[in-house]
């Protein structure tokens, strides 16, 4: 036991370089990590409760509490909820704040990416005894793309071209990093998580328990076939091809085609349109792609093209839920009182519109962001499930420990550990289950109308019938307004 | 108790170590200092190249030089495409100043071709003061005033 809150010591204060925050005593992060994994979920659920109940601004406020933002130094504390309020800003047409909150949150994405050894050992040293809530929110490839693609749209929307370019350009940075990435991240991963496992091993057997050289082997093989009878089947689940988020590539497109500054912009445009369409295989990448080689080859000039390209923003992205299993850890002896682990599931949320038509004209999906969340879950999910059952025996060994020497001890040990037992949950949820698109031809009129299955009237948007227009709805379910953007071009 | 002081005095000093900030100022002109990516030092260096190169080259001598005759140039904005944030206008009033201070050169903001105009914006905004009512008129800039541009 004494070993155990010696390690725990080191991993506290290891951990505390891995903060987010700045100037804060390295032990904030954990003694607000310990607080935090066990009220993360409920708050969660909370934001999602005010998402679902229309609660726009109380999302907001929640948001911000958790992100910890401190205005005066401009610092974010938490990553994930800076990115939900973020989102939310830009929701509200608030894109100044919003970008400056997407801005932090680049610069703590920059901090994940490049974290060090130590740091990155210390957070795994403290997960190992507590859950995975404890190691700081690690964006995935889609988070990322996404943070630089609505930094794009809002400045975008001020009218800040230049700046609009430089994120458009980071994006598309991203995207092309994006199947690489993953191949390297996961060999990384893979490599680490078998030194840790072995480490663990070795510990384990020098403190006399010769048989849990199989523990880990043994139970990951058990809990596939649980995984299985629970109806968890990942098979089906893939990738956009090279791992991209589609819709950014679209409106990476839309821009450099309608602001276009030289030729190469235009090339830069047809390339977006040609991928998207090769990948989605919708009408409206198409016809955008015919529309820039038009114009790139000389057929039609830029000025001459007068459409208005709507591109919605529907319902909510899978979420992350935690389930429980026993799990069947091999062990000498039966002396413990709690053995189980906790593990995430992708859930799907309900689509509350079923598309969007205008002027007759229907909307096409040119991202399936569940798609693209479970691909890269599918790709973390036996990592996330080694940790775990390695965490779990490392428990169970410790609660073993202290029950053959008390059992009351052992008994307040099997406590904790069923209450440090807990998945990590934490998505982006305020991303939307998918990207809609569609594009008309401006008929002269300033009035566009906007229906859908699940909308209760029409939307009706004011566009300038003089020049392309970009018509931005999101729609997140039945009880929020649908937020309109236009940026005229 | 040795193995506790270790145990404890390890962890502390790679935190300590692992927090150690070692930001400071440094010059741009120090070119010992070498920073991963680009840098204020590359964006002055690009600029100054560009100066030299328009200064240096004889097909932009006025014909009536010794004369005082002198070309007008009209700059064009210079566009970012990177993934960097960078203030593109103090390069090219960098350029501007350049090529005024090298004594060969007009040059104007009155006219540019790019869509977000001329990185100063004095010109065009002067130009909107025909129009006002709160002006001497007799003092504002006429449109018929500018010198017509001959593209090279």
């Amino acid at each position: 036991m004494k070993k155990v809150i010696l390690c725990m010591m080191g991993a506290m204060a290891l951990s505390g370089c891995a903060s987010t925050g700045n100037g804060s005593s390295p032990f904030s992060s954990l003694t607000s990590g310990i607080g935090g994994a066990f009220k993360t979920d409920s708050d969660s659920a909370k934001f999602s409760q005010h998402i679902a109940t229309g609660n726009v601004n109380e999302a907001l406020t929640l948001a911000l509490d958790e992100a910890e933002y401190d205005a005066e130094k401009s610092l974010l504390d938490d990553q994930l909820w800076g990115m939900q309020a973020a989102a939310i800003y830009r929701m509200q047409g608030d894109y100044v704040q919003s970008n400056q909150f997407f801005d932090l949150i680049e610069d703590i994405m920059y901090g994940e990416d490049t974290e060090n050894m130590v740091e990155s050992a210390g957070e795994s040293i403290a997960s190992s005894l507590t859950n995975d809530t404890f190691l700081d929110y690690e964006q995935s490839v889609y988070d990322s793309i996404m943070v630089n693609t609505y930094k794009a749209i809002n400045f975008t929307a001020l009218g800040d071209h230049a700046n609009a370019r430089v994120e458009w350009n980071r994006s598309d940075d991203r995207q092309r990093r994006a199947a690489d990435f993953f191949a390297e991240r996961i060999n990384e991963k893979k490599d680490a998580q078998a030194k840790a496992a072995e480490e663990e091993k070795e510990k384990l057997e020098s403190e006399g328990d010769k048989s849990s050289d199989d523990n880990v082997d043994k139970s990951l093989s058990e809990a596939e076939k649980i995984l299985a009878k629970e109806g968890i089947d990942m098979s089906e689940w893939s990738a956009y091809d090279g791992y991209i988020n589609p819709f950014s590539t679209f409106m990476h497109g839309l821009f450099f085609m309608l602001t276009a500054q030289d030729s190469a912009d235009l090339g830069k445009a047809v390339d977006s349109f040609k991928r998207v369409s090769g990948i989605t295989n919708t009408a409206v990448a198409a016809n955008t792609q015919a529309l820039a080689e038009q114009v790139q080859s000389g057929d039609v000039n830029l000025n001459s093209i007068n459409k208005t390209w709507v591109i919605f923003e529907a319902g909510e992205m899978a979420k992350l839920d935690e389930f429980r299993i026993d799990l069947p850890v091999f062990l000498v002896s039966s002396n413990v009182n709690y053995v189980g682990m906790a593990l995430p599931k992708l859930v799907d949320q309900p689509d509350y519109f079923n598309g969007f038509m205008v002027n007759g004209v229907s909307s096409e999906v040119v991202a399936d962001m569940d798609k693209i969340i479970k691909a890269e879950f599918k790709e973390e999910f036996p990592l996330i499930l080694t940790r775990e059952i390695t965490r779990t025996i490392v428990k169970t060994v410790a609660q073993k420990q202290v029950n053959d020497s008390n059992a009351y001890l052992g008994f307040a040990t099997g406590i904790l550990q069923a209450a440090t037992t807990e998945a990590d949950t934490r998505t982006w949820s305020i991303l939307p289950k998918s990207f809609q698109a569609l594009m008309v031809e401006n008929d002269g009129q300033s009035t566009l109308s906007i229906d859908s299955a699940g909308l209760s009237q029409p939307l009706s948007v004011e566009i300038d019938p003089t020049k392309n227009n970009i018509v931005y709805v999101k729609a997140i379910n039945r009880n929020i307004a649908p937020r309109i953007e236009v940026i005229s071009l | 108790m040795k193995k506790l002081l270790i145990a404890t005095t390890i962890p502390v000093l790679l935190a300590m170590s692992g927090c150690q900030s070692t930001t400071k100022y440094v010059s741009t002109h120090d070119e010992d200092t070498v920073v991963m990516g680009l840098s204020q030092r590359d964006f002055e260096a690009a600029a100054n190249q560009a100066l030299d190169e328009i200064i240096a080259s004889p097909l932009l001598v006025h014909p009536e030089a010794d004369k005082g005759g002198r070309y007008i140039l009209s700059i064009y904005n210079i566009i970012n495409d990177t993934t960097q944030r960078i203030d593109t206008d103090q390069l090219v009033k960098k350029i501007r100043v350049g090529l005024l201070n090298s004594g060969k050169f007009l040059t104007t903001t009155a006219v540019s071709f790019t869509g977000a105009g001329p990185e100063d914006s004095s010109t065009a905004k002067s130009r909107e003061l025909q129009d006002s009512s709160l002006m001497n008129q007799n003092t504002t800039k006429k449109m018929d005033r500018f010198t017509r541009l001959t593209l090279a």
